[in-house]
């Protein structure tokens, strides 16, 4: 199995599905996910063993793009979270969900797509990817939001090409340099490292705009909130888990091995993004009475978080911010999957007609405390090793800067509890959970907890080859 | 006497090995007329559809074409040749704009039988033949080595056309723009003779290998005032900003299939003929008239794409959304040589996108029975999710989103303008582009709304689509599916093509 046909699968499957009948959909995309989880698995292990897994094909070669994939430190958390989180995200969906078959099609295309842009080691391919996976993304807002699909899915869509467009000149101008006709354009990543300090200036700008919509950090957030809030929760999962790592992964990747100059001349006001992301996420969290504007402000406070790690400029900061990545999928996506299960039992989005949940649903409420402590950053879980290796990182570099960034870990604390507590304790609520979890809906929570469990207790395991990859670049 | 017969009537050097796509298609297109003949006791049943003949002349047509743009995409394309004295090119540049021309072709017939069902029109075989008919004018033009040729296939094609744009006189629209683009058109084609008789005038001849062995260090003003002239022509074909007024209310007029034959056709022929003039010819005029070029094109992208924004009416959004392209399509002369490739894998996904979406639309129009608002297409994915898929599909090429040939044709012209030092052009597209997604994904987002309107009131678009659920429209789908299947051959694999193009342009 090499990383081609790993790719294809998802997207071949999706293809295939599109033409089912809505009750085999679901099983065969769950089907294909599991294999391509456990195929992924293997392509993991043979990675973490030491030999470089790639690929590569020569596609389009008058442009520079080229079918260029590989697995390595940075991308290999993510490539195994993308086909899991799908698979749990189609787990989720309701049996009389409307045209299930077209629901599932597209996620498995946002997975295939998400997996290449991760596996792509071209910058060319690596923005195709980028712009396609916004397609099944919309496509799902569209046609199967709660409310205001189209305004939403279009919000999404006009954020995303602000960025995404200049960045396609920026990779225009990498691509076919001035003055060099004579060459052919090549747009693989290890090409175009040591790029001229002043090149790196001007054309990271298109690139870093891009993905600081795309993760979002405060002011590009505006399409968060909305498309949190309408969007069904099964494909806010993957979204809130893998789409926004996505940004996150831009800067991680391409800003790392193509950019570093820029990261320095920038730091200022890169820094303040992130510093005014992690406080203004963490206070709009505590102030909406929308259940799931909660965890949208909470993701938009630690998407700040993961990228003063990547600023850091410092290798402790910048692999906490790669493992953090990983932590976060596994708690947000853990989160809105049980969003997704009080959806589908009819619950409505107002925190203040929730209470006492705990009584009537007790596995959920157990279930959903473990992940909110995953995502607050309770040692012991994910998020925790990674944060404190962030702050730590940050703190070597900008004393003050971490000293500010810790409150938003602090704050996390106090609008996570109050979420969970106007959730499941105090009075009996308006609305009521009509059953609770049955095992197999446990189940689908359980996996994102036990592996953010195993990362908070054996952070070792998956720091090793993000460290690995980044003794390489940095 | 007789060595004085021979020197006027030469022989004329006819290898009609070069001349295969006029054969082809002339050929075709007589074939069709011949069988709309009918005997005349036949009158009695002339409102049935089935005119005797008809579908031999449709099927004969669709493959002929197939045929041809088979036989042109298998052959050599690095052959340059001439053929008829001289008057007539057989290399890349000719090949390329046959194969694009012959595919609009094809399609415009392919799905034209639909439309002549629909209006209960009996004269299938003239639509054939016209179409036919265009396209040989339109590959005259893009081969003509010889002004007076150029200006023949010009008349050709716009004849044709105006036809064509009052296929169905019942309609009142249909009227109204024929003639508007008649008269515009013909003021037009006036000018571009007006600026040829210039260019004759000052040089003294009509022959483009003898206007460029000139001399053109010291270009008089006439030939300038008459290439002026002559781009005004061209681009007034292309539709470009200022020379854009009759593009909306003629394509808006025009029946849907025509709409898409002649948005994409027209362009292929005056971007071929405006690159063989003033690139391959005279690139002394090409030069003074690139500041112009360079202006129409900014404001081309830019405008175009601002007035389609906020049209209502899906047709006239095509329409604005053409004049947007036309100025996309113009960074390539203002760049110059090198940009054939890019130029041509731009015109193609163009192709594949435009068509697929305006005959998507004629669909539409059939099952509403009217003119298609942005609203009119809510909720259709349910309703119609293949129909709306391919339409989609066709914006979001449009867009110039991968994984559709959109991006690779935007990617191509755009990183070749780059390559060439030109930063202004791609980056003002670029911008432009994003104005672009907004109407066309909003466009495409608006089919698979999942709105509460559908579910309460039921648009017109649904409730007359069930009465007309029985009328299938094979034509029209099957060039719907293979719009698509461009779409993303283009996108995915577009690599066999570009060689192929690569070839003719060495």
């Amino acid at each position: 199995m090499n990383l081609e046909t790993y790719l294809l699968l998802p997207l071949g499957a999706a293809l295939a599905v599109f033409f089912m009948t809505d009750r085999s959909a679901r099983l065969f995309a769950m089907f294909a996910c599991a294999v391509q989880l456990i195929f992924g698995c293997g392509l993991a292990m043979e990675g973490l063993s030491g030999v470089t897994v790639t690929t590569f094909r020569l596609w389009l070669p008058m442009l520079g793009i080229n079918w260029s994939l590989g697995i390595d430190g940075a991308n290999i958390w993510l490539v195994l979270l993308t086909a899991l989180m799908t698979f749990l995200a189609l787990g989720t969906l309701s049996r009389d969900l409307e045209k299930t078959a077209l629901f599932a099609g597209n996620l498995l295309l946002l997975n295939g797509f998400l997996t290449g842009l991760f596996l792509s080691q071209n910058l060319g391919l690596f923005y195709i990817f980028f712009e396609a996976m916004l397609l099944p993304a919309l496509l799902i807002v569209a046609g199967w939001s709660r409310t205001q699909g189209r305004e939403t899915a279009q919000r999404f869509l006009m954020f995303t090409l602000f960025g995404s467009l200049p960045m396609l000149l920026g990779v225009l101008i990498l691509a076919f340099p001035e003055l060099n006709m004579s060459g052919a354009p090549n747009l693989e990543f290890e090409h175009l490292r040591g790029l001229g300090v002043s090149q790196q200036l001007y054309t990271s700008i298109p690139f870093f705009l891009a993905f600081l919509i795309k993760m979002p950090l405060v002011p590009f957030h505006g399409w968060l909130p909305p498309l949190y809030r309408n969007a069904p929760a099964s494909v806010v999962a993957v979204i809130a888990a893998m789409m926004s790592k996505a940004g996150a992964y831009g800067m991680y990747k391409v800003g790392l091995t193509i950019f570093p100059q820029a990261f320095i001349a920038y730091l200022p006001y890169l820094l303040a993004l992130a510093v005014i992301s992690i406080l203004y996420g963490a206070f709009s969290a505590l102030g909406t009475e929308s259940l799931r504007e909660v965890l949208a402000f909470s993701s938009l406070s630690h998407m700040g978080m993961i990228a003063l790690g990547i600023i850091s400029n410092n290798s402790i900061g910048v692999a906490g911010a790669g493992l953090q990545m990983a932590a976060h999928a596994l708690a947000t996506g853990g989160l809105f999957l049980a969003v997704a299960l009080l959806e589908r039992r009819g619950m409505p989005d107002e925190l203040r007609r929730y209470g006492g949940l705990a009584r009537s649903a007790p596995r959920l409420a157990v279930l959903v405390l473990a992940l909110s402590l995953a995502a607050l950053g309770q040692p012991g879980l994910g998020s925790f090793p990674g944060e404190l290796m962030i702050l730590m990182g940050t703190y070597v570099s900008f004393p003050l800067v971490a000293v500010v960034a810790a409150l938003g870990i602090i704050l996390a604390a106090a609008y996570m509890l109050r979420w969970y507590q106007n959730l499941f304790t105090g009075e009996e609520g308006t609305c009521h959970c009509p059953r609770d979890l049955d095992s197999l809906e446990s189940g689908l929570l359980l996996v994102p907890l036990v592996l953010s469990g195993l990362m908070g207790i054996a952070p070792s395991i998956f720091l090793q080859p993000i460290q690995a990859w980044l003794t390489g670049v940095l | 006497m007789f060595e004085f017969a021979q020197q006027v009537f030469q022989r004329p050097d006819l290898s009609f090995s070069h001349m295969v796509p006029f054969i082809a298609i002339g050929v075709l297109m007589v074939l069709a007329l011949c069988f709309e003949l009918k005997p005349e006791d036949s009158d009695k049943e002339s409102n049935t559809l089935d005119v005797p003949g008809r579908p031999t002349a449709w099927l004969l047509s669709v493959l002929g074409l197939v045929g041809l743009v088979a036989w042109l995409l298998a052959g050599d394309n690095s052959i340059t040749a001439h053929t008829f004295n001289a008057m007539l090119a057989d290399d890349g540049l000719a090949r390329g704009s046959a194969v694009l021309i012959a595919i609009c072709a094809f399609l415009a017939v392919l799905s034209g039988h639909d439309e002549l069902q629909r209006f209960g029109n009996q004269h299938g075989g003239e639509f054939i033949a016209l179409i036919l008919g265009a396209s040989v004018g339109m590959i005259l033009m893009s081969s003509a080595l010889n002004t007076i040729v150029m200006f023949l296939g010009l008349e050709l094609f716009s004849i044709a056309l105006y036809l064509l744009c009052i296929f169905f006189p019942s309609q009142e629209p249909s009227r109204e723009s024929g003639m508007k683009y008649f008269i515009l058109s013909s003021a037009a084609s006036a000018i571009l003779l007006y600026g040829l008789a210039m260019l004759y005038g000052s040089t003294g001849t009509t022959w483009l290998t003898d206007l460029a062995g000139q001399p053109q260090g010291d270009l008089g003003g006439l030939a300038i005032v008459g290439a002026v002239l002559v781009l005004i022509g061209l681009l007034f074909k292309l539709a470009v900003i200022p020379f854009h007024f009759w593009a909306p209310d003629v394509y808006e007029g025009a029946p849907t299939t025509v709409t898409a034959f002649m948005s994409v056709a027209t362009k292929v022929a005056a971007m071929a003929a405006l690159w063989r003039l003033f690139i391959l010819t005279v690139p002394t005029y090409g030069e003074l008239l690139l500041p112009i070029l360079f202006a129409l094109s900014l404001m081309s992208m830019v405008l175009g794409n601002l007035l389609a924004f906020v049209q209502t009416n899906v047709k006239r959004m095509l329409a604005y959304s053409g004049v947007a392209n036309a100025g996309y399509l113009l960074i390539a002369p203002v760049i110059g040589p090198g940009m054939e490739v890019p130029l041509f894998v731009f015109l193609a996904s163009y192709l594949v996108a435009n068509i697929g979406a305006f005959l998507a639309l004629s669909v539409v129009e059939r099952h509403i029975g009217g003119e298609v608002t942005r609203e009119d297409l809510k909720g259709l994915a349910r309703k119609k999710p293949g129909l709306a898929a391919v339409f989609a599909l066709s914006l979001v090429s449009l867009a110039g989103l991968p994984p559709a040939g959109g991006f690779v044709g935007k990617f191509y012209l755009f990183g070749y303008a780059v390559s060439a030092g030109e930063l202004i052009l791609p980056g003002v597209g670029i911008v432009c582009s994003l104005i672009g997604a907004a109407y066309y994904l909003g466009t495409a987002l608006t089919l698979f709304d999942s709105g509460s309107k559908i579910l309460t009131e039921g648009t017109p678009a649904l409730e007359v689509s069930e009465k007309e659920e029985e009328q299938a429209y094979t034509g029209t789908d099957l060039a719907l599916g293979l719009c698509a299947v461009g779409i993303l051959l283009l996108g995915v694999a577009p690599v066999p093509f570009i060689n192929w193009l690569t070839q003719g342009f060495r």
